[in-house]
C-alpha cells in the first residue's frame, strides 16, 4: 500500500482528479496498531491532503474473511449515504488516468464499472515499481508502461489462463498474446470496481446481481481507459493448478456456473474483451487474435447455456435426454457448430418418448462413429428463438441442425411435424426456454422410431 | 528466536545428509531404483553414527530420519512448485516476440537464481526423503509425478503403485485424496501403456475412493467411449457436467507434526525457506543456518551474513566434516545456491515481507 498503491493512486490523473470532481472519502479498514504505522508513512500526508481519510479499526486480529465482510458493510454505508462505492485494494498499482476516467463514466450516467487487471508476482514487481520513486513520492505510470510491467512480472495465476498453455487452473478468464503489442483478455464475468449501491446489488464477490442491464455498465475494453496490477506472492494457491490441462471453453462454462460466480449478466460480460497493450496497436493482428478469442468464448457461452439447460432437466423424467446432452456436449463439436447467439427453445423428449424408439436406437447414438448423427439429432431439437407458449395455429421453425419443426396447435391438440404430441412442461432458463415433450420430432433416418409410435 | 526443532543432533544429521547427497549431485541422480534408495539410507545412517558420541537406539534413529525426510520432502515441494510455475510461463513466453518484455519467472528464476533445474533439485530432494524413509508415501508420489512428466511411464507406474500402497502421512489433508489420486495415476499410466483391463480395474479402485476427478475425469469417459462401453462412458460424461475441482495432490502438503515444522521467528511465523537464516549457535562449532528446509552447520558464522562468508563457511565445513575433495562443478553450484539464497533474503528484507 505504501510502496505501490498510494504512490500510483495519488498520481495527478487518479485520486486527485476524482477528488476535484466529486467528494471522496477514503476508508481504510485496519488494526489500531497498523493505523499508526500507516499514518507515519510520508505518502499518507499526501493522501490526507487529497481526500478525507477515515480509519475503521473495529478488530484487532481480523481473519481472512473479514475483508469481504467489511466491504459489504462499507457498501451498506455508501448506500445509506447515497454515495458511489469503489473497491480500492491495498495490494495493487494503478495506471495514470484510471480515476479520471471513473469520474467520466459516473458523469456519463453509468451505474457501475468493471475493469481488467493482471496479477503480478509481488516479490519481483513491487520492488520494481517502488524503485520508480523515492519513499513518499507519487509514481505516475502510463497504462502502456504498466501493461508492460504486468507482462514482465506476470503471475502464473494469470498466465495459466493462456489458452495454449501447458497447465491451467479453474478460471473465469482466458488470455491470448498479440506478439510484441500486448494481451487480449476475456472474462466470463468481472468484479465490479465501482458502482452505485442504491441502484446495483452486487453478489457476494462483487459481481453484478439482479436489477440492471448491461447498458448500465461501463465495461473497460482498453487498458488506456482503466488498468491495474494486482500483487500476489509467487507461490500463492499452487495446489489449485490443473497439471497438463490448459484452460478450455468447458472449464470457463463450468466455473462461471459455480454458485459464487454465476450472475444474470455473465453471457453479456463474456462477450466483451479487453485489449491490454503497451502502446500503439496494429489493428490487423489484434483483430485476428480477437476473432480467435471470440470463437473460444462463444463456445464457452454455448456450453454454459447447455449446462444450464442440462441442470434444469434434473428430476424431470428426462434422464435419457440428459445423458445424450452430456455426451453430445463433451464428445462432439456441438458448441462449435452452434452458430447462433441469442435465445433458443429446446424441445426435449422425456423418458416416455425414448420408450417409442426401437431397441438400442438411442444407445446407438452414443457410439463414437455416431457422433455426427448425435450432433444432428441434438441441433434439430433446438430452434433459434424463444417460441411463444402456448402455441397458437401453425408455425414453422428452422432448427440449428438445418431441419424444420412444424407446429400445428388446435383445440384438438398439438402436433409437431405431423405427430400428435403432448407438451409436458415448459421450463424457463432465461433467455432460453425448454419444452419437454412426449415424443421424438426428428428425421427417422437419424433415430428409428417403433412402428407403433406412428399410430397417432 | 524460537526454533521449531531445537535438537542440534537433528541439525547435524541434516547437514550430513545434505552433504552426502551433494556428493552424488555432480555425477548422477542420487537414486535410480529401490536398491539405491536403500543404499542412500545406509549411507545416511553411517554418517549419522560417525557424528554421534554414542549410538542412538534404533527407534530414535528412525524418528530422526523421518523428520529429516520431511525436511527434504518440503524442500522438494518448493522446487517442484517452482518447476510447475516455470512451465506455465514457458508456453506463454514462447508465444511472445522481441517486442514483448520477457517474463521474470522464466527469465530470472529459471536461468539466474538457480544453478540447477527445478526438476533435478526436486527429484534429488524427494529421493533423499525416500532414502531416509522408504515408505514415505507423499515423496514416492511426487517422484512419480516427476517421472511421468519426464516420459518415463514405467518408472512412474512403479512409484505410483508404491505410493498407493504406502501409508500416507498422519497429517495428510482430506482434500489431497492421496490414495485415490495415486490409483488414478496408476490407471492412467496403465491405459497409456496399453494395459486395458488393468487400467479399468485401477480406475474402478480409484473411483471407489473418490467419485469425481475434476478436469482429468474426462479421460476416463473418453477411454470407455473408445472401448465401446457406451453406458459407462455416458455415465462418466454426465458425472462431470457440473463444476468439480481436484487439488493437485503433489502440492497439498500434510499438516506436519511439531518436530517436522520449519523453525519459527520470534513472532511465531515460519522462517522463509528461501532465506538463509541463522537459527542456533553451537559452542565451539559455529552456527546452524536454515535454508531450503535444510540445516547448514557454518563454523564461526558471522552476521550480517553475506554470500561470500556463507560460501567460505560452507566449503570449510564440508571439507572438515566429510573430508571429501570437492569438485569444481559442485563448488560453483553451491556458490550459486548461496548467492540466490542471500539475494532472495535481501529482497524479502527490502520489501518488508515476512519470511513467507
Amino acid at each position: 500500500m505504501e510502496r505501490a498503491n498510494l504512490p500510483t493512486l495519488l498520481s495527478p490523473q487518479n485520486l486527485p482528479a476524482l477528488a476535484r470532481r466529486a467528494k471522496v472519502r477514503y476508508r481504510i479498514a485496519t488494526t489500531a496498531t497498523d493505523r499508526l504505522r500507516i499514518m507515519a508513512w510520508p505518502i499518507f500526508e499526501r493522501l490526507s491532503k487529497t481526500v478525507e481519510v477515515e480509519f475503521v479499526t473495529e478488530r484487532e486480529a481480523p481473519d481472512i474473511t473479514y475483508h469481504v465482510e467489511w466491504h459489504h458493510q462499507s457498501i451498506a454505508t455508501a448506500r445509506a449515504e447515497g454515495a458511489f462505492w469503489l473497491l480500492v485494494p491495498p495490494d495493487v498499482a494503478w495506471s495514470e488516468g484510471s480515476f479520471a476516467h471513473v469520474a467520466d463514466a459516473i458523469e456519463a450516467g453509468k451505474l457501475a464499472i468493471a475493469k481488467p487487471y493482471l496479477r503480478v508476482i509481488s516479490e519481483s514487481c513491487l520492488p520494481e515499481i517502488a524503485a520508480l520513486g523515492k519513499r513518499g513520492d507519487i509514481i505516475p505510470i502510463q497504462s502502456g508502461d504498466l501493461v508492460r510491467i504486468g507482462v514482465r512480472h506476470m503471475h502464473p495465476l494469470t498466465s495459466s489462463a493462456f489458452v495454449l498453455g501447458r497447465h491451467g487452473r479453474p478460471s473465469l478468464e482466458a488470455i491470448w498474446r498479440v506478439p510484441g503489442e500486448g494481451v487480449v483478455f476475456r472474462h466470463m464475468v468481472r468484479e465490479l470496481f465501482a458502482f452505485d449501491p442504491t441502484r446495483i446489488t452486487p453478489t457476494h464477490l462483487w459481481y453484478a446481481g439482479d436489477g440492471c442491464t448491461i447498458g448500465d455498465f461501463h465495461i473497460v475494453t482498453d487498458s488506456d481507459d482503466m488498468f491495474m496490477l494486482s500483487f500476489a506472492p509467487l507461490l500463492k494457491e499452487t495446489s489449485l493448478y490443473n497439471s497438463n490441462h490448459a484452460v478450455t471453453p468447458m472449464d470457463l462454462a463450468r466455473q462461471s456456473l459455480h454458485p459464487m460466480n454465476d450472475t444474470p449478466l455473465t453471457s453479456d460480460f463474456a462477450r466483451r474483451g479487453a485489449r491490454l497493450h503497451y502502446g500503439p496497436m496494429t489493428e490487423v493482428p489484434w483483430q485476428r487474435v480477437e476473432r480467435r478469442a471470440d470463437a473460444f468464448i462463444g463456445r464457452a457461452i454455448v456450453m454454459r447455456e447447455a449446462l444450464r439447460i442440462w441442470t434444469a432437466l434434473s428430476g424431470r423424467d428426462c434422464s435419457q435426454a440428459s445423458r445424450l446432452i452430456s455426451v453430445a456436449l463433451q464428445s462432439t463439436a456441438l458448441a462449435k457448430r452452434w452458430r447462433h447467439d441469442g435465445p433458443v427453445t429446446v424441445f426435449v423428449p422425456n423418458d416416455a418418448a425414448f420408450e417409442q424408439l426401437e431397441t438400442e436406437a438411442s444407445r446407438s447414438l452414443l457410439a463414437r462413429e455416431a457422433a455426427s448423427r448425435l450432433l444432428r439429432v441434438a441441433l434439430n431439437h433446438i430452434v433459434p428463438v424463444a417460441c411463444e407458449i402456448p402455441f397458437r395455429g401453425q408455425a414453422n421453425y428452422a432448427t440449428l441442425g438445418g431441419g424444420k419443426i412444424r407446429v400445428d396447435a388446435s383445440p384438438a391438440g398439438l402436433r409437431l411435424n405431423g405427430h400428435e404430441t403432448q407438451l409436458v412442461e415448459t421450463i424457463e432458463v432465461p433467455p432460453n426456454r425448454i419444452l419437454i415433450v412426449d415424443r421424438w420430432i426428428i428425421d427417422e433416418a437419424d433415430i428409428p422410431v417403433r412402428a407403433a409410435a406412428h399410430c397417432s | 528466536m524460537h526454533v521449531g526443532k531445537s535438537d542440534s543432533f537433528l541439525s547435524d544429521a541434516l547437514v550430513l545428509a545434505w552433504q552426502m547427497l551433494a556428493q552424488n549431485d555432480a555425477d548422477s541422480p542420487p537414486y535410480d531404483d529401490a536398491g539405491e534408495f536403500s543404499l542412500l539410507g545406509d549411507r545416511y545412517h553411517q554418517l549419522l553414527s560417525l557424528d554421534l558420541a554414542e549410538p542412538l537406539p534404533i527407534e530414535e534413529a528412525v524418528r530422526h530420519a523421518r523428520a529429516a525426510a520431511v525436511a527434504f520432502f518440503r524442500a522438494g515441494v518448493v522446487r517442484h512448485k517452482l518447476l510447475l510455475l516455470q512451465e506455465i510461463m514457458e508456453r506463454f513466453d514462447a508465444k511472445g516476440d522481441v517486442g514483448d518484455p520477457p517474463p521474470v519467472l522464466s527469465d530470472r528464476a529459471g536461468k539466474f537464481a538457480y544453478s540447477d533445474s527445478h526438476k533435478d533439485a526436486a527429484e534429488r530432494h524427494y529421493a533423499a526423503a525416500v532414502a531416509l524413509a522408504p515408505d514415505f508415501a507423499e515423496a514416492l508420489y511426487n517422484l512419480a509425478v516427476l517421472a511421468r512428466a519426464s516420459g518415463d511411464r514405467e518408472k512412474a507406474l512403479r512409484l505410483f503403485r508404491l505410493a498407493a500402497g504406502a501409508r500416507p502421512h498422519p497429517g495428510a489433508k482430506p482434500h489431497s485424496h492421496f490414495v485415490a489420486n495415486a490409483l488414478w495415476n496408476v490407471a492412467t499410466l496403465q491405459r497409456e501403456l496399453g494395459l486395458v483391463d488393468a487400467a479399468i480395474d485401477s480406475y474402478m479402485r480409484a473411483l471407489n475412493l473418490l467419485d469425481n476427478f475434476g478436469v482429468h475425469h474426462l479421460e476416463l469417459a473418453t477411454f470407455l467411449h473408445d472401448l465401446g462401453r457406451l453406458d459407462e462412458a455416458a455415465m462418466h460424461y454426465e458425472r462431470i457436467m457440473p463444476y468439480s475441482h481436484l487439488y493437485a495432490a503433489e502440492f497439498v502438503e500434510p499438516n506436519y507434526a511439531e518436530d517436522e515444522r520449519q523453525p519459527l521467528d520470534p513472532a511465531g511465523n515460519p522462517l522463509s525457506p528461501f532465506a538463509a537464516t541463522m537459527i542456533q549457535k553451537i559452542d565451539g562449532r559455529g552456527c546452524i543456518y536454515y535454508w531450503w528446509h535444510l540445516y547448514l552447520l557454518v563454523p564461526h558464522g558471522s552476521r550480517p551474513i553475506d554470500a561470500a562468508t556463507l560460501e567460505r563457511s560452507w566449503l570449510s565445513v564440508e571439507t572438515s566434516l566429510v573430508d571429501v575433495p570437492l569438485r569444481r562443478v559442485r563448488r560453483w553450484r553451491t556458490s550459486w545456491r548461496l548467492r540466490a539464497a542471500t539475494s532472495l533474503e535481501a529482497l524479502h528484507h527490502q520489501i518488508g515481507m515476512p519470511g513467507r
